[in-house]
């Protein structure tokens, strides 16, 4: 039953082709059966072993406890993007191939599925960057990504070589450690060009400030979560790690620079792409911070994931419809982009503070000082300019172009998308154990080898 | 200045290759095929305990292709083989989206060898590309090449008559195709439980009816391939499409 | 070796990426470093004396080298193939909109339309 989460949107991707209309109705229709059927019908712990064939030898694929939230979030994410974005006929059926990829990602337990996944992403990405005539930044952003996919490979293919298999858990019983390390070498750095960390991931402000409503929110808020969660999975579950540090000391740099840079923009579209490359590197940073095996650190770090994705969701929404027309129409509008600049900045009584204060008192119990000053500094700078742009558009000063500016309102699907996710936003400020008790759960069984190596020995031979 | 970074990142990168990775690898040549899941690949033995395979003879075995390639792209790792053709099906999706740049298309004289030639040899490029994908599960080739050479005659036509059009035709045989790729993997979990799993017998190695669902699926992979590429190429000659 | 030969036209690639300001040149450097990784993963499955992976009547007994790598290439060429075509067509528009493919023209030209 698992594969029906990839095969069904794969299926009515390849059938609406000729008839590109039929699939902006069928994306969200879709994305709901994928919602209804994880939260009704399918349970963690499951194991699906593709064509029957066992499971070192064919692919498998696994559904537990640490991918069951991501992937309710992301094809939430979906959803809310199918009902929210304004697009043209034909990137439905390239948004409904999207699904059927993030889905296949989320699930696979198979080193080269995984790779497959990952390329499928980025030509849908490469294809979704060059909307509204952003040619040059998507060419730029397809050089970087095909090297990175072209590094994936030779560290999917020396795992091979190894191990002799190309299962996950299976390369993480009979690797030998010190080869393993050259590999992940290998995969951490295609990984980190795909997360935004700064000196590879400079093609991410030209990407993602393109103004149109489909792209920041599918590449920022869907993919960015699911390679995540691939992060996570490939170097605290399933591979010895690679040394941490160098990782650490990048994401802070990246931090530092990404916040100095987007208070410098002078377009809101940049300003939030460098804040969107600010908030991966927090979360990348945590998650290395050299504390491998410390569940609370993981556990803040997943909330924060969370709360980055919605409130940038949001904003790029707003963002993608208004582009710099101000508030003084548009008042829903007004204050849910109020409110995810607010939880983004980590005020009390939004998720993000709780976010932030997890991550604080994680990082302290467990001895690390450097990140929480990093962090404190660069929020100091977020909410400088957040909070100067919020002023800005909600006393814009139009009195110059009264009769010509026609009313942009956000249409109706978007405003109660983005009402209903800030709306959620507050919600976990006020009852934060919703969603840690699920974070926290993950945290604890990510670090786990032995249970995913049972779980898919007793699914298979 | 950008030669001097060139050189540098060049440097450092084949230093880190060759010096820390090159160590680890086995020599060329000399890999331990035990260890490695290709052994029972070739052996056609992942689920029965080993037996030697001999062309013509062995009947019934779980895969039954002869050609050990096609049965690891189509049988035992087959959900990586739709991944593939999902990413060729965006590929050409996408040239299809940017492909819309106002008064675009190519025109050129046709030249009276060309138009001749093309005559004769279209019907043995089409024969070639079939006979490849038909094939696949006997001699090296498959679904992908298959298509490619029928694409490519697609092509030879556009070039020898200059009002030559890829019509809707192709959409929908890709529609089709790739539909039917996914329908055969769901009809695979009705009869057997399990996604894309093989539901018909595999009869003897080396005959042209044999290794069950193969033969069938690297037809389709065959014609979508076909109509993807040749759509994908007139796309990109034809422009503004409105 | 073949693996020092993939490995340096790696390198060359890299060094076309980085240095090249024509942007179709660009993408010729990454077709060949494509083209450098599809050799070295099939050297990493010879067997020195075995055969190529097809029971025929030339070799009805097996004695064939490392089929999976052989499958591992079929998937990488056909996406390096679909990320040339999209490259391909960017480039087109590139052009259409600012006169040239070459990165530093084209920053100019940027600097002029801001």
């Amino acid at each position: 039953m698992i594969a029906l989460l990839v095969a069904v949107p794969l299926a009515f991707g390849f059938a609406t082709v000729a008839l590109p209309k039929l699939s902006r109705y069928i994306l969200p229709l879709v994305t709901l059966f994928n919602l209804v059927l994880l939260i009704g019908f399918i349970h963690p712990v499951q194991v699906l072993e593709i064509g029957k064939w066992p499971a070192a030898y064919g692919i498998v694929l696994v559904l537990d406890s640490v991918n069951y939230p991501f992937l309710i979030f992301v094809n939430l994410v979906l959803f809310a993007l199918s009902i929210s974005a304004m697009f043209e006929d034909k990137l439905g059926v390239l948004l409904l191939v999207l699904t059927a990829a993030l889905n296949g990602l989320l699930l696979t337990g198979d080193f080269f599925n995984s790779f497959v996944f990952l390329e499928i992403i980025a030509v849908v990405a490469y294809v979704l960057a060059s909307q509204n005539k952003n040619y040059y930044a998507a060419f730029k952003y397809l050089i970087f990504g095909s090297v990175s996919g072209v590094l994936y490979l030779i560290g999917v293919v020396s795992l091979y070589v190894y191990a002799g298999t190309l299962n996950m858990a299976y390369i993480g019983f009979i690797a030998s450690p010190e080869y393993v390390q050259v590999a992940g070498i290998m995969i951490l750095i295609a990984l980190l060009v795909e997360l935004k960390i700064l000196p590879l991931g400079l093609w991410a402000p030209d990407v993602y400030s393109n103004g149109s409503t489909v792209t920041p929110v599918a590449l920022g808020s869907a993919v960015t979560v699911a390679i995540f969660y691939l992060f996570s999975r490939i170097f605290f579950n399933v591979l010895e790690p690679v040394k941490p540090l160098p990782v650490y000391i990048l994401s802070l740099i990246s931090v530092l620079f990404a916040q100095l840079a987007a208070m410098r923009q002078k377009t809101l579209g940049r300003a939030l792409a460098y804040a969107s490359i600010a908030g991966a590197s927090t979360v990348m940073a945590a998650l290395s911070s050299g504390a491998l095996g410390v569940e609370k650190i993981a556990s803040a770090a997943y909330l924060y994931l969370l709360n980055e994705a919605i409130s940038m969701f949001i904003l790029f929404t707003i963002y993608g419809y208004l582009n710099h027309k101000g508030f003084k129409n548009d008042s829903v509008a007004g204050i849910a982009f109020s409110l995810a600049s607010i939880s983004l900045i980590g005020f009390p009584l939004t998720a993000g503070f709780w976010a932030k204060i997890n991550l604080l008192a994680a990082l302290f119990e467990a001895g690390d000082y450097i990140l929480p000053a990093v962090l404190l500094a660069a929020t100091v700078i977020e909410a400088g300019y957040l909070i100067k742009w919020n002023v800005d558009l909600w006393y814009i000063d139009n009195d110059s172009q009264d009769e010509e500016r026609e009313k942009t309102y956000l249409p109706f699907g978007a405003q109660v998308v983005v009402l209903l996710f800030a709306l959620t936003l507050v919600i976990i400020g006020f009852m934060p154990d919703l969603i840690t008790m699920h974070t926290d759960k993950i945290a604890s069984h990510i670090f786990d080898f032995k249970t995913y190596f049972d779980t898919i020995l007793k699914g298979g031979m | 200045m950008r030669r001097i970074w060139a050189i540098l990142i060049s440097v450092v990168f084949l230093h880190f290759f060759i010096g820390t990775y090159f160590p680890t690898l086995p020599e060329f040549g000399n890999i331990d095929m035990y260890r490695r899941v290709s052994f029972d690949y070739i052996s056609k033995s992942t689920t029965t305990s080993y037996q030697p395979v001999e062309y013509k003879k062995s009947k019934g075995l779980e895969d039954g292709s002869a050609n050990v390639v096609t049965s690891i792209v189509v049988n035992y790792r087959s959900f990586d083989t739709l991944g593939e053709v999902t990413v060729l099906f965006a590929a050409a999706l996408g040239v299809g989206i940017l492909a819309n740049i106002k008064k675009r298309r190519i025109e050129f004289e046709e030249h009276k060898v060309l138009s001749v030639a093309t005559g004769m040899i279209f019907p043995l490029i089409l024969v070639f590309g079939t006979y490849v994908f038909v094939h696949g599960h006997l001699t090296p080739g498959g679904g992908f090449p298959g298509g490619t050479v029928i694409a490519l005659g697609f092509l030879l036509l556009m070039l020898a008559k200059n009002e030559f059009k890829v019509t809707d035709a192709a959409k929908h045989t890709e529609q089709v195709a790739g539909s039917g790729y996914v329908l055969v993997g769901l009809i695979g979990m009705a009869v057997v439980g399990v996604f894309l799993a093989n539901f018909l017998p595999t009869g003897t190695i080396g005959n042209l009816f044999s290794a069950g669902v193969v033969p069938i699926v690297y037809t389709l992979i065959g014609f979508k391939v076909g109509a993807e590429l040749s759509s994908l190429v007139s796309d990109m000659r034809e422009g503004d499409k409105v | 070796m073949i693996y020092y030969i993939a490995f340096v036209l790696i390198g060359i690639g890299l060094y076309g990426i980085v240095s090249q300001k024509n942007l179709f040149k660009q993408l010729v450097s990454l077709t060949i470093i494509d083209t450098a990784v599809n050799i070295f993963i099939v050297a990493l499955g010879y067997l020195h004396g075995a055969e190529a992976p097809v029971y025929s009547s030339v070799t009805p007994l097996a004695n064939f080298v490392d089929p999976l790598p052989q499958a591992l290439v079929l998937t990488a060429i056909v996406i390096s193939v679909g990320t040339l075509a999209v490259a391909a067509m960017l480039l087109v528009h590139i052009h259409e909109e600012y006169g040239s493919v070459d990165a530093e023209e084209i920053r100019a030209a940027k600097e002029v339309i801001e």
